[in-house]
């Protein structure tokens, strides 16, 4: 038999993508036939420069008329079908050529792997196409989108054997592109759907469309409901049943029913019961649900799960550092730092672009209080060679206010040349912390008026030198800043500041959201200084109002900074009119922890644990606490009862259990 | 015919039980006979108030003779033979309406209950012949474990009503019998050693002496040996064997059994309950909610098979609920809890398990609302143990919410629990006041209440009444323990040291009720107080940093207490934990 074979393509305005798809299938195939459906761009004179049979197709509005025109044109015993952003893959051209020479195979599905590419971030998720099938006269596409020639070779033809070419590997880009339609586009797509189903009720893999349609649509619950319907008594072989199973998941969670999503994966896992997919998510809803210990479970599972199957179309991460990224979550959840540490770095290992984790581990290492143990921490783990991984770290930090070290990764990006305005604003705040003044005074002068960050930039001179207290020129430049016009919240931080010696009696301030923010932001800066008497100084002159509404977030800034009497101080206040605020209860039990009062921080975290019962850090915390308790009567025992020999062997063994767990 | 009806009864040292019997049947009955086989209490005296055929006969060792001696005292045309511990539970004219309309039947069998456990919502019920006619063949035989023998089974008829209750036998009463028991049997065996019934009697005293192996073969003759016609006995030989392999640990063997035995008794709820309890045992709870499903599906056995009431129904449910919590389905087991308890509001276990899921998935009053409108404060029982348990997660405010849903709680029964809960609820001048009333009210002395007191004084910062009270306790020698520590808990708690070590004997009672208090402190302290409340909040860290302290310089025997006190609250968390978060152990282990 024969095998010659006839790439065919639908095109229009593909001069980006179609030399890449051209070049890539080379002499594996034996004709090209392109229509194009009215390019307005270089596309078709590309096409025949790789000798291509060009034809023209007046847009219908429907894909499989397109499609067929090709087919109609095509002269080779086997047809191939590709889209100009795809590409076949290099090791596939003599698969192609091998597969082609058998004899009893009607069509292929081969293996596709959809890249979401954004730069330095790649992300596949493999799949499987038909895309490889013999050129009869009577197979045609169908469906006007989503066009489908499975069913009709069978219909056509009830002895048509299929395969799975698994090492016929097509590439394609721009997935993203496409996940980006308009809406209008998405709502013509979803009318046009609905048509064909009212055509045709009955047609599964119709519905099945229509349903992931309605899913980018975001109308999650209509589409949960379509795709449960395309479930409903299906044959279980069905090729795409995985991935509609893993839509309904996702659908019901999207649409804020994550107990419906449990008993679909439930269901799922039956049939394919190593599916990371199904595991992943089903770990998400139950986390969702506050079960953890489940979901912990799931994460474990999908873990375990074996190299996925192409069907399952399985997205990237569920089986490695999305994985762990959210058992990370999960020990956090359990307050068990270490746990979440170590997944954490799995996660990264198994991803280094994985921004989340680094994220996560950065806020771990407390780099604000140990910035050369964090610093070794991190270069242990990544290595910064780029720019871009040096400002991205610098702005990691930055954001955890852990400025010593934010400086020095921002100063090795700005170094190395990739700068911008608010690095340069990052940098300087930076260098006031460290009480750089004059270095950060010159990157701030720098700032054109007219920039947008000029305001910033100049609120942060006022704060340069209202840190150091000194009053004439703070009062100078936030003349400066009124001038420029402020908004009546931002002017009355900005008037605290002018005036902040306190020496003229002035009625207390009101700060709404947006002013309170800013003054939080200015005492914690001032907090990280050490001037605690400037953070008060300003506190003090908030109203009432502001300061009960706002004690808590100020506490736990105290807090923060191991000011724990002002901490306590402030937490109590708001204790007082919001008793059951689960936060301060447990901010201020760790602060009575840390002051060795025992009994009084027990006291605290009962109350947290009868508050949220279904939170297990509070179990945790409460456990370590009596398990501090615990060590330190064995320590007075051993002193006090040196001839009971058994209270020091009790102490070295819980001593050696805190070590394990800090 | 003849059809008025005779009580006989044997009797010795019953002046607990006696009256409470003869009045529960004597105006169902025309005749009461007792013999007495040597009493040394009141019992004659009490029995005289209700006949004059009283008699006395020398105890030989040997039941039936001395049943049969009585029996030939009555005149009436019928027996009733009751023990004393005994209660018939019977409506007016409903013993005499049975043997009026007999349809020729001689004698009947009546169901007897009795208590299967100690909270006393659980009881047994099997089928006893107690109720036959006077004639000269019907007599007992037997030594011990005394039967009428009746050899014409026609005649013999079953009815469900009227009930026997068997009051439950206190332990040491039981033990006291027990030997006594064993060496008449053991006679009896070998004066006849082919009778397979005295070999189930004899099991059952070897299972009582815990000798389960011994038991086991006694048990395995008897159900080899006798067929269908004597199920009465066949039955119960069954289950006893799989009790006796179940404690012997041969779980696989007690499991063949219930297999092989429920093919021949298809109907017998039981058995198919004792063969979920296996898997349960086995860590099989797939397999034994099947079991216990069957249980269900039984319904209450034919009257011959003795039967524990609730294998069929709210034990089942139980069982299946714990089983659906080991695997995890949670809201399975909820239901299951919810039937069990609406099965049988008595038994009470159901609700601890109902009352620690929903704990953990709501807030305290939400759990308390929730049980409140489904009606689980209804009974005494059920309001005074969700209170113990909202205590006990560390809201005695609910707790006394409880109890006071509950119309009954007011007396001097539960004033004690609700002087507690008052004083570490936040309410200590409410709980003195409580004090007083039941001072005032109840009369009697309980060291509870006054413990209660002297740390609600000391929580209203009133030293020196607290130790005042402390010393009148010390005035009474049997509470010099509790007194010592107290009077060193407030010299602790106001500032001052202690007072050195207490006489050796007294260490324990002292670190135990010093634990007590530590306790009640540390959980009670969860109690919110609403937002605006501008009452004094009641410092109970600072008397749990006292007694702490009172603990740790008490001696290294109070260090080993209060460390071995902690480091049971870190397990018991951890426990909890393991409730909901099993699967996730590695994290917080």
């Amino acid at each position: 038999m024969q095998n010659r074979i006839s790439l065919c393509m639908i095109v229009k305005n593909e001069e980006q993508n179609i030399r890449r798809c051209l070049g890539s299938v080379g002499d594996a195939v034996d004709e090209i036939v392109v229509v194009d459906t009215g390019s307005t761009d270089s596309t078709v004179d590309i096409a025949r420069e790789y000798g291509a049979l060009v034809y023209h197709f007046t847009w219908n509005g429907n894909f499989s008329d397109a499609r067929n025109a090709s087919l109609e044109h095509a002269t080779g015993d086997w047809i191939l079908f590709l889209d100009a952003d795809e590409e076949l893959a290099g090791e596939s051209r003599d698969v192609l050529r091998r597969i082609t020479a058998s004899n009893d195979i009607e069509g292929y599905f081969v293996r596709i792997i959809n890249y979401l590419g954004k730069e330095g971030w790649i992300e596949s998720c493999p799949d499987l196409v038909f895309r490889l099938f013999r050129n009869r006269s009577d197979y045609r596409f169908r469906g006007a989108i989503h066009e489908q020639i499975v069913d009709v070779i069978l219909e056509r033809n009830g002895n048509a054997r299929y395969q799975v070419a698994e090492d016929l590997v097509i590439i394609h880009y721009g997935y993203l592109h496409q996940q980006i339609e308009t809406k209008d586009k998405k709502n013509r797509n979803l009318s046009i759907l609905q048509q064909e189903l009212a055509a045709a009720p009955d047609n599964r893999l119709l519905r099945y469309h229509y349903g992931v349609e309605l899913y980018r649509a975001e109308r999650y619950a209509e589409a949960a409901a379509e795709l449960v319907k395309a479930a409903n008594g299906i044959d279980p072989q069905t090729i795409y049943l995985p991935k509609l199973l893993r839509y309904i998941v996702l659908c019901y969670q999207a649409a804020g029913m994550p107990h419906k999503s449990l008993e679909v994966v439930d269901l799922g896992l039956r049939l394919f019961p190593d599916y990371a997919d199904l595991y992943y998510y089903g770990g998400l809803c139950a986390m969702e649900m506050k079960k953890y210990a489940q979901a912990y479970d799931f994460f474990q599972k999908a873990l375990a799960t074996p190299e996925q199957r192409s069907y399952y179309a399985p997205f990237s991460g569920l089986r490695g550092f999305r994985c762990y990224y959210q058992l990370g979550r999960v020990a956090e959840i359990f307050a068990n730092a270490e746990e979440a540490m170590r997944f954490y770095v799995l996660s990264l290992r198994d991803n280094p672009s994985f921004v989340p984790a680094l994220e996560r581990i950065t806020a771990l290492l407390e780099p604000q209080k140990d910035p050369v143990y964090a610093e070794n921490c991190l270069n242990q783990l990544c290595e910064f060679c780029t720019p871009e991984a040096n400002l991205l770290m610098g702005k990691i930090l930055f954001g955890l206010s852990a400025y010593k070290l934010a400086l020095k990764y921002l100063e090795r990006g700005i170094d190395a040349g990739a700068a911008s305005a608010e690095t340069e604003l990052w940098k300087a705040i930076c260098l006031i912390q460290e009480k750089r003044h004059l270095e950060a005074l010159r990157i701030l002068n720098n700032f054109d008026p007219q920039h947008h960050l000029y305001p910033l930039a100049t609120l942060n001179r006022l704060l340069c030198f209202w840190l150091r207290g000194n009053r004439r020129k703070s009062r100078q430049i936030a003349d400066e800043l009124f001038a420029m016009g402020l908004s009546a919240e931002t002017g009355a931080v900005v008037e605290l500041l002018r005036d902040s010696s306190g020496r003229r009696r002035t009625r207390p301030v009101s700060l709404g959201t947006e002013g309170m923010n800013l003054l939080l932001d200015i005492v914690a800066r001032a907090l990280d200084l050490g001037e605690v008497g400037l953070a008060t100084s300003l506190l003090e002159r908030l109203d009432k109002g502001s300061l009960n509404q706002n004690a808590g977030v100020i506490g736990e800034l105290f807090y923060r900074y191991d000011y724990l009497e002002e901490a306590e101080r402030y937490l109590s206040l708001r204790l007082d009119t919001e008793s059951e605020n689960v936060c301060i209860l447990s901010t201020l039990a760790e602060i009575k922890q840390r002051q060795n009062l025992y009994t009084d921080a027990a006291d605290l975290y009962h109350k947290t644990l009868a508050l949220e019962p279904g939170e297990p850090r509070h179990y945790v915390k409460l456990i370590r606490l009596y398990e501090e308790m615990r060590r330190r009567t064995l320590e007075e025992a051993r002193t006090r009862y040196p001839e009971v020999p058994v209270f020091r062997t009790l102490l070295e063994e819980a001593q050696l259990k805190t070590w394990i767990t800090p | 015919m003849d059809n008025t009806i005779a009580l006989v009864m044997i009797v010795r040292d019953e002046e607990a039980h006696l009256e409470r019997c003869l009045n529960s049947v004597k105006d169902e009955v025309d005749e009461i006979v007792i013999v007495d086989t040597g009493s040394r209490d009141r019992t004659l005296e009490l029995a005289r108030h209700y006949t004059q055929k009283l008699y006395t006969y020398q105890w030989t060792g040997n039941f039936s003779t001395a049943r049969n001696y009585a029996i030939e005292r009555a005149s009436s045309g019928w027996i009733l033979s009751l023990d004393a511990d005994e209660e018939l539970d019977v409506a007016a004219g409903e013993l005499r309406a049975l043997v009026q309309n007999n349809n020729g039947c001689e004698a009947f069998f009546l169901p007897l209950f009795s208590q299967a456990d100690e909270t006393g919502s659980c009881f047994s019920r099997s089928l006893v012949l107690r109720l036959f006619r006077n004639l000269p063949d019907y007599r007992f035989s037997g030594r011990i474990h005394e039967q009428i023998m009746i050899e014409r089974p026609g005649v013999v008829g079953i009815t469900d009503a009227p009930v026997i209750w068997h009051r439950p036998v206190a332990a040491k009463e039981r033990n006291q019998k027990r030997a006594r028991n064993l060496n008449l049997l053991l006679q009896a065996v070998e004066a006849d050693p082919a009778n397979s019934f005295l070999q189930y009697y004899l099991g059952l005293e070897w299972l009582g002496l815990q000798k389960p192996a011994r038991a086991l073969e006694c048990f395995q003759r008897t159900c080899r040996e006798l067929d269908d016609s004597n199920v009465l006995f066949r039955a119960p030989a069954v289950l006893y064997r799989v009790h006796c392999l179940k404690v012997l640990g041969q779980l696989d063997e007690a499991l063949c059994i219930c297999l092989e035995e429920s093919s021949r008794y298809p109907s017998y709820s039981d058995l198919f309950f004792e063969g979920g309890v296996l898997l349960e045992l086995k860590g099989e709870y797939a397999v034994a909610i099947r079991w216990f499903k069957e249980a269900l599906n039984c319904g209450t056995p034919p009257p011959l098979f003795t039967h524990t009431v609730g294998t069929e129904g709210f034990l089942a449910l139980y069982h299946l609920g714990y089983c659906s919590e080991q695997l995890g389905q949670l809201e399975e087991a909820c239901d299951y809890y919810k039937q069990a308890l609406a099965a049988n509001p008595d038994y009470i276990y159901p609700l601890y398990s109902l009352f620690l899921l929903e704990r953990y998935r709501s807030a305290p009053p939400d759990v308390f609302q929730h049980f409140r409108k489904t009606g689980y404060l209804r009974t005494f029982q059920q309001a005074a143990a969700l209170a113990e348990l909202f205590f006990a997660s560390g809201r005695p405010d609910i707790a006394l919410l409880c109890l006071k849903e509950c119309p009954s709680s007011w007396d001097c029964r539960c004033l004690p629990q609700i002087i507690r809960f008052s004083t570490y609820g936040g309410e200590p001048e409410h709980a003195l006041s409580l004090v007083n009333e039941f001072e005032a009210t109840c009369r009697i002395f309980d060291v509870s209440v006054a413990v209660h007191r002297i740390v609600a004084l000391l929580l209203v910062n009133d030293s020196p009444t607290a130790r005042k009270q402390a010393l009148r306790l010390w005035r009474k020698p049997e509470q010099r323990s509790e007194a010592w520590a107290l009077l060193n808990l407030v010299s602790l708690y106001s500032g001052h040291t202690w007072c050195g070590r207490p006489e050796k004997p007294r260490e324990r009672a002292v670190i135990k009720l010093v634990l007590d208090i530590l306790e009640d402190c540390l959980r009670s302290s969860a109690a919110p107080i609403a937002p605006g409340d501008r009452r004094e909040k009641v410092d109970y860290a600072r008397l749990a940093k006292a007694a702490m302290k009172l603990l740790a310089d008490l001696s290294a025997e109070g260090c080993t207490a209060l460390t071995d006190y902690l480091k049971s609250k870190a397990e018991a968390l951890r426990q909890t934990l393991d409730k909901q978060h099993r699967l996730a152990r590695r994290l917080y282990k």
